[in-house]
């Protein structure tokens, strides 16, 4: 009898602390974005197809509700060494990949670890994405989300609200970010839309496939004239490619409902 | 008799503590604990965990191909046979390179065409270095059988062409790669730019031709350049 409560304590004591510190481990490598359940809707895209305006359902996904930060995508770094600096390929990366960060595996204190990570690639973001078991998000459910300010699903085409996204896209990136949930959190509780960063999404060229729309026909194909912070997010989203990076463009990740 | 439901309940509290601090952190930690194993990054892997036949492949592709080759890429794709194949297969062929899916009546057989004016185009004791490659947008109805038929409707000979069909994921990477750009119509058909693309014997992209109209000389001058 005793000699049984005593293998059994034994065993508990040697299983117990080992699981306590793989977990704190993992936890110490990966902290992983909170997501908020969007519910979907219907989203009616800036440019026609085909001439007519197309609706598109969006399905019931999750959010995280802030951007990738330095910090995180540094886990990430660390635990995939082929996506640091000096080891990227060109063609999943152009030259100015991580250009802000101090070295390889170090930010430095140029840059805020809380703030959202700039300067990677649709393919690095992508990467990200299925390293913590989520996706890029869709333009559309990106869009869709975007939709929304701070007291309403949207979309909010008043003057005022207009003239204030026009405003923060003109505006100058300040030398150092500050950190993600810094700007405002919209009606679907997601922080930062509009106001910090530009975020890729999974197929962000899609929108404006025969490049006329914004390049040369102007509003011609448009649905929504009143919509020009739109035009301003598509016509940058055209001029990039998958290895682009640049200091003001980010990513946050999405996911399915199983 | 007291003494063995003692040992019992301990035991059972035992593996349920065992058990939930090993499904806390989830499957995240299984494909964490993979990935750095296999440094790779991409959902695929986490779908196909098993396959380790995929991994070694991953690997000996990040190491040997050069920075702008394609074939870095890790996509996992489906010939018209219904076979696994890898991009790294076309290595040291010159690769002829469109997407597509088999339902377009537009613009696709006008680039399935052009492409064959560019076989038709290439020296007959040199077609044996060159691969045409179509691959399909529209992994939900171009199945391998649809894309077999769609090659012998075509007559395109199998030991040059290829006919290829992924996931999602894979067929936008690609698609970012070469810089060619779709979505998907609520009709189910897509709206497309339309682009072949000439890849040398290491991967890498050496000339595209942009739109619907096949510019012959500079596609001979591409083919007379590639070594």
């Amino acid at each position: 009898m005793k000699t049984g409560f005593f293998l059994i304590i034994i065993i508990i004591m040697m299983i117990c602390p080992l699981q306590i510190s793989a977990q704190s481990n993992e936890s110490a490598k990966k902290s992983v974005t909170k997501m908020v359940y969007i519910k979907g809707g219907n989203y009616i895209p800036l440019f026609k197809k085909n001439g007519s305006a197309e609706k598109k359902q969006i399905k019931h996904f999750y959010m995280d509700i802030h951007a990738v930060t330095n910090e995180q995508f540094l886990q990430f770094v660390k635990s995939n060494p082929e996506w640091s600096r000096s080891n990227v390929k060109k063609i999943f990366a152009e030259q100015s990949y991580l250009k802000d960060w101090q070295s390889d595996f170090n930010p430095g204190n140029k840059v805020n670890p809380n703030a959202p990570v700039t300067y990677v690639s649709w393919f690095a973001a992508k990467a990200y994405s299925g390293w913590v078991g989520k996706r890029l998000p869709t333009l559309a459910e990106w869009e869709f989300v975007a939709m929304a300010d701070e007291n309403s699903p949207g979309p909010n085409h008043s003057k005022t609200y207009n003239e204030k996204l026009i405003r923060w896209y003109l505006k100058e990136l300040p030398a150092k970010l500050p950190n993600v949930m810094s700007t405002y959190k919209n009606y679907r509780g997601v922080y930062d839309m509009f106001g910090l960063i530009r975020e890729w999404t999974f197929d962000f060229n899609s929108a404006n496939i025969n490049g006329t729309a914004i390049c040369g026909g102007g509003s011609a194909g448009a649905t929504d004239l009143k919509n020009y912070p739109a035009f301003l997010r598509y016509g940058f989203n055209s001029c990039l490619s998958g290895n682009s990076t640049l200091a003001n463009l980010g990513f946050r990740c999405a996911k399915d409902i199983k | 008799m007291k003494k063995y439901f003692l040992i019992i309940a301990l035991l059972i509290l035992m593996t349920g503590i065992a058990y939930i601090s090993g499904t806390g952190s989830s499957n995240i930690k299984d494909v964490d604990q993979r990935t750095i194993k296999n440094t790779s990054i991409t959902t695929r892997e986490v779908a196909k965990p098993d396959d380790d036949d995929c991994c070694k492949v991953v690997n000996s592709t990040t190491t040997n191909y050069s920075d702008m080759s394609l074939y870095q890429s890790d996509g996992n794709w489906t010939d018209q046979n219904g076979t696994k194949i890898d991009l790294g297969k076309f290595k040291n062929k010159k690769v002829v390179i469109a997407m597509f899916f088999a339902s377009c009546m537009s613009a696709c057989p006008v680039i399935v065409n052009d492409m064959k004016r560019i076989e038709a185009k290439i020296p007959k004791n040199k077609l044996s270095n060159y691969r045409f490659v179509l691959v399909s947008i529209d992994p939900e109805r171009d199945t391998p059988q649809v894309l077999k038929k769609y090659a012998e409707e075509r007559s395109l000979n199998y030991e040059r062409w290829t006919l290829l069909t992924g996931s999602k994921d894979d067929i936008m990477e690609l698609g970012m790669m070469l810089g060619f750009k779709y979505s998907k119509n609520e009709n189910g058909g897509f709206t497309h730019t339309n682009l072949i693309s000439f890849l040398n014997r290491k991967g890498e992209i050496i000339y595209q031709n942009d739109g619907l109209e096949l510019d012959m000389n500079s596609v001979t001058k591409t083919i007379a350049s590639l070594n």
